[in-house]
């Protein structure tokens, strides 16, 4: 009978799942004097209530008996096997070694056993089969326990040597015949493969960093830092960015003709309109007030420097490569007009006129700076040059 | 072209605090030949002051050919405009904690990000750092761990960042 078939009866008889019967009767087995249940159940890895109802079936069919047993002036209650019990389990060990030698005879995972006379010992090589086993489950339970260690990162996955990980469990793999063994060997395998993915991570990650760079980062000043990684940073781009949905939509109707690279014109959109002030955005966190100081009198001696001579065309002045870049000079030039550090005035032929210094009466001008307009100056001033 | 539109739109998406998405995504939507379609739509952004970001793991990657399906892309402002929703002594703190994970191989416990920040801050100011970098998504918690969040990989090129950094500390010097 081979074993998978006692473990089906075992099922039949017992009621309960047949790897924990049987794990049941191999703990016992190693346990002549008798186990308590609660010992029984941590050495089984089973909750305790499962393993009184798979002892309880046993005992019914008469497998494992149940003692009471007194320690310290402590009495408690400790099972083990009955006669019948211990034989089953000595069939359990033997029953597929006896098969696989009767049928096979050169199985390369059990040569050693060849040099056993089994009529004779029997027993010596039971103990050597167990020596094995027990050997096996505690390499691979360090193994475990390690890999574990790893997946938790607790310790470096390169801590872990996998070359002899593997080759040890090539070296056990064929010992192991109980489910749990069996279980066990299949997890062992599942963790070297998450730490091999954890290895090809850590690599993957690497930057090509000094050693020790971390510390000397943190040697130097917060402010510093900060400013540092601020002049780094080219902000994510999503539609909820405020100050920028205007150039959102426009890059939502973005659409390129298949032939040449110049985007077509988007279908007119109807567009929520957002008027935000420097106030807002400075709450929003979107613009620092210094910086934008600094912006303001770059952008005003760029005017003064530019209509030295005569004033200039609006659309002139805040035409710059990239929409974006013209819809600031734009945002940038309202708040030169308001503080009253440049005018804007209407020239010949409905153009728009601006120059640095301040109106005699103030007077309110309203501008729209739209996607499809500064493609239309792009392309004026691309015809100009040529 | 709808499905420029389509993928536009999709970098430029929000999904929650994670931002960016994947070239798979990319390929579903322009099939074969998406290298080339999605080096043409760069362009095309590049015009609108816009770029598409590669980035695997903390890794850019520059070059169109050596992107993989799980490269993940994002649509970034081109030019730094020297504004963040960050305060200096939180962007400070966000380069030490990035630091400190990078060199621990990937995650550091908020513990241990707090104690680093503890030299600096109070408990509470460390603590509320923390919270306001993972709320951002310049960093991910997972697990009681900290790691590197998409929206930092996406805006700084750290490679580039420390090495000017210690280039200017003594170390390289």
């Amino acid at each position: 009978m081979r074993k998978a078939s006692f473990i089906s009866l075992l099922a039949k008889l017992t009621g309960e799942r047949g790897s924990l019967t049987l794990r049941i009767i191999d703990v016992l087995d190693q346990m002549p004097e008798g186990i308590s249940i609660t010992q029984l159940s941590s050495k089984v890895g089973s909750p305790q209530p499962s393993v009184s109802r798979a002892i309880k079936r046993l005992i019914e069919v008469g497998l494992v008996e149940v003692k009471r047993a007194r320690d310290r002036g402590k009495s408690f209650t400790i099972v083990r096997l009955t006669n019948a019990g211990e034989t089953l389990a000595l069939i359990l060990s033997y029953a597929d070694l006896l098969f696989s030698l009767y049928e096979k005879g050169e199985n390369p995972i059990l040569h050693h056993v060849k040099h056993l006379d089994l009529n004779e010992d029997v027993e010596e090589y039971k103990q050597h089969l167990d020596r094995i086993t027990l050997k096996g489950r505690f390499a691979l339970e360090n193994l475990i326990s390690l890999a574990a260690r790893i997946l938790r990162h607790e310790i470096d996955p390169f801590d872990l040597d996998l070359d002899s990980y593997i080759e040890l469990l090539k070296e056990y793999h064929d010992i192991w015949k109980s489910k749990e063994d069996l279980l066990m060997d299949a997890e062992a395998l599942l963790k070297a493969v998450k730490v091999l993915k954890a290895q090809r991570e850590r690599l993957f990650h690497e930057l090509k960093l000094p050693r020790g760079f971390a510390s000397v980062i943190e040697e130097t000043g917060e402010n510093k830092l900060g400013k540092k990684l601020l002049s780094h940073m080219s902000p994510v781009f999503t539609p909820n960015t405020p100050i920028y949905q205007g150039l959102a939509k426009a890059t939502a109707q973005l659409w390129l003709a298949p032939t040449a690279h110049v985007p077509k014109k988007p279908k007119t959109a109807e567009r929520a309109s957002i008027e935000l002030d420097l106030e807002d955005a400075r709450r929003m966190g979107v613009v620092d007030s210094k910086k934008f100081e600094e912006m303001l009198a770059s952008l005003l001696t760029e005017l003064r420097d530019k209509t030295s001579s005569s004033p200039i065309e609006y659309s002139e002045w805040i035409l710059a490569p990239t929409f974006i870049e013209t819809v600031n000079r734009a945002y940038l030039t309202s708040f030169l007009v308001k503080r009253g550090l440049a005018t804007l005035r209407p020239g010949g032929d409905g153009k728009l006129l601006i120059s640095p210094g301040s109106a005699e009466k103030p007077r309110v001008v309203l501008t729209s700076v739209t996607y499809e307009l500064w493609v239309e100056e792009m392309l004026r001033c691309k015809k100009i040059r040529k | 072209m709808q499905e420029n539109k389509k993928v536009v739109a999709m970098l430029s998406s929000e999904r929650g605090r994670k931002r960016g998405i994947p070239v798979s995504e990319i390929i579903a939507i322009y099939g074969e030949s998406w290298r080339e379609k999605l080096a043409e739509l760069d362009e095309a952004l590049q015009k609108l002051g816009l770029r598409i970001v590669a980035v695997n793991g903390y890794k850019r990657v520059a070059d169109w050919n050596a992107l993989k399906p799980s490269t993940r892309l994002f649509l970034v402002l081109q030019a730094s405009h020297g504004t963040s929703t960050l305060t200096l002594a939180e962007l400070g703190a966000l380069a030490i904690i990035a630091a400190h994970i990078i060199e621990a191989g990937g995650k550091i416990s908020e513990d241990r990000a707090i104690t680093i920040l503890r030299k600096r801050h109070t408990y509470s100011t460390a603590k509320s750092i923390i919270d306001s970098l993972i709320r951002e998504g310049y960093l991910v918690k997972s697990g009681g761990y900290l790691e590197i969040g998409g929206r930092l990989v996406a805006e700084v090129d750290l490679e580039k960042f420390f090495v000017d950094v210690l280039r200017e500390s003594s170390i390289l010097q």
